[in-house]
């Protein structure tokens, strides 16, 4: 099944890899006619997972406990992203 | 206490952020490792330029751009006629030399019985001369004893001369005779040249009918019955759908630990769903370097202060297996991941 249209692709591509171990996709996606590597759309959605639950946690008044902010949000976004790209490309 | 136990969870999500970016660091390197993949990779195939093997008008084009075609179809056929005289003239010359051979050979037989009865009229003179010989050694002794007269000795000694003579002439006509005696070689010789040439025409002439040498797609067919196709001029091209392969460029960093037969997924990025499979085939020996060219006969060296290199890149060749026809293209791109 190909699909084109790119909004419905990223929110499919997402739910893949919060619930597929291994999707085992091609390592890269066409989005707007032009072809992105893996590790980027990961590291946008890892960026977005961490704001995300910078929010979430802002709502339970968590956000102050938080030493560092700039490296805490920093590591766990990349972590975010690279387990995101490892469910991607599969163990 | 419970912004002592607030302060502390905030410390544990730092650790565990900081040690879980490490662990899966790790992991996706080690993934990477383990399954070399890039996307400078594209799907090739072989392409056939199609040139007619003789120059002609084309009367007929049998096919369309980016049909398909199998092995043996009639692409298009170039006028024939100035062909077929060829091979008639061809035919004609070669009847002429072979109604030639028989009468060749009369002439050769005619020519080795005179050379026959040279030797017979050389036989003869010499017993004429033996004769002539002999009779003047009986006249000798009666002439001395005066049995003989004087004229009838000479008579004799003027016979043998005489003898002589002709035997010697009889000689000279053996051997031009001899010599006069013609072979066949030459005729059965231009014979071979003009079987050689007929065929040489019939040939052109088969190739006036231009067939498709594999099954593929043409390409590039630009041009309608009429043009004139000139010997060795590619008219279109047709794309070998029967084999096709990827070309995927990888860092020289990871070709060493390539080879032969090694299993590779190919995914085409015109439907990135599709997993094709494939096998390394061969691995690249060279690329034309940046630098190390001459001008004006010195190397040509830049000036640089380069502290980062760019890996080079080799073609790898991976065969694929069962290429799905309805994505095979050549130069779509394709992500091409060596499974190690």
């Amino acid at each position: 099944m190909h699909i084109k249209n790119p909004i419905k692709k990223i929110t499919l591509f997402s739910l893949n890899c919060v619930f597929l171990t291994s999707c085992g996709a091609s390592p890269t996606q066409d989005l707007f006619g032009s072809f992105f590597p893996s590790w980027l759309l990961c590291a946008f959605a890892g960026a977005g997972l961490a704001a995300l639950t910078r929010v979430l946690l802002g709502v339970f008044r968590f956000n102050d406990a938080v030493p560092l902010p700039m490296l805490s949000w920093l590591a766990f976004g990349t972590a975010m992203t690279l387990g995101l790209w490892i469910i991607w490309i599969g163990i | 206490m419970m912004a002592f136990s607030k302060k502390m969870m905030g410390y544990a999500f730092l650790v565990a952020s900081l040690a879980l970016c490490a662990i899966l660091a790790v992991i996706a390197a080690y993934l990477a490792d383990r399954s070399p993949r890039t996307d400078d990779a594209f799907i090739q195939a072989d392409i056939v330029n199609m040139a007619p093997e003789v120059s002609g008008r084309v009367i007929a084009i049998n096919v369309r751009d980016n049909q398909f075609v199998h092995r043996g179809d009639t692409l298009f056929v170039i006028d024939p006629e100035p062909f077929r005289y060829a091979v008639e003239q061809a035919q004609a010359d070669l009847d002429n030399l072979k109604a030639e051979l028989p009468l060749q050979d009369l002439q050769i037989g005619s020519q080795k019985s005179t050379a026959e009865a040279q030797e017979s009229s050389v036989e003869q003179m010499r017993a004429q001369l033996a004769l002539a010989k002999s009779t003047e050694a009986r006249l000798a002794p009666l002439a001395r004893q005066g049995f003989v007269t004087a004229q009838e000795l000479d008579q004799a000694r003027s016979n043998v001369k005489t003898s002589s003579a002709a035997l010697e002439q009889a000689i000279h006509s053996q051997v031009a005779a001899l010599k006069s005696v013609r072979d066949d070689q030459p005729i059965r010789a231009q014979i071979l040249g003009m079987t050689a040439k007929l065929q040489a025409a019939q040939r052109n002439l088969r190739l006036t009918d231009v067939k498709a040498p594999c099954d593929g797609q043409i390409t590039g067919l630009n041009i309608a019955a009429g043009e004139y196709a000139t010997e060795g001029k590619s008219l279109f091209t047709i794309i070998d759908t029967e084999h096709w392969w990827v070309v995927a460029n990888f860092r020289e960093t990871q070709v060493p630990d390539f080879h032969a037969g090694q299993p590779a997924i190919i995914h085409v990025l015109a439907r990135p769903d599709v997993v094709v499979h494939g096998h390394v085939e061969s691995l690249g020996g060279g690329v034309q370097p940046d630098v190390g060219s001459l001008s004006n006969g010195l190397p040509q060296v830049a000036r640089s202060l380069n502290w980062v290199r760019i890996a080079q890149r080799y073609p790898v060749r991976i065969s694929l297996d069962h290429p799905p026809a309805e994505f095979m293209r050549i130069g779509a791109t394709v992500v091409a991941t060596i499974q190690r």
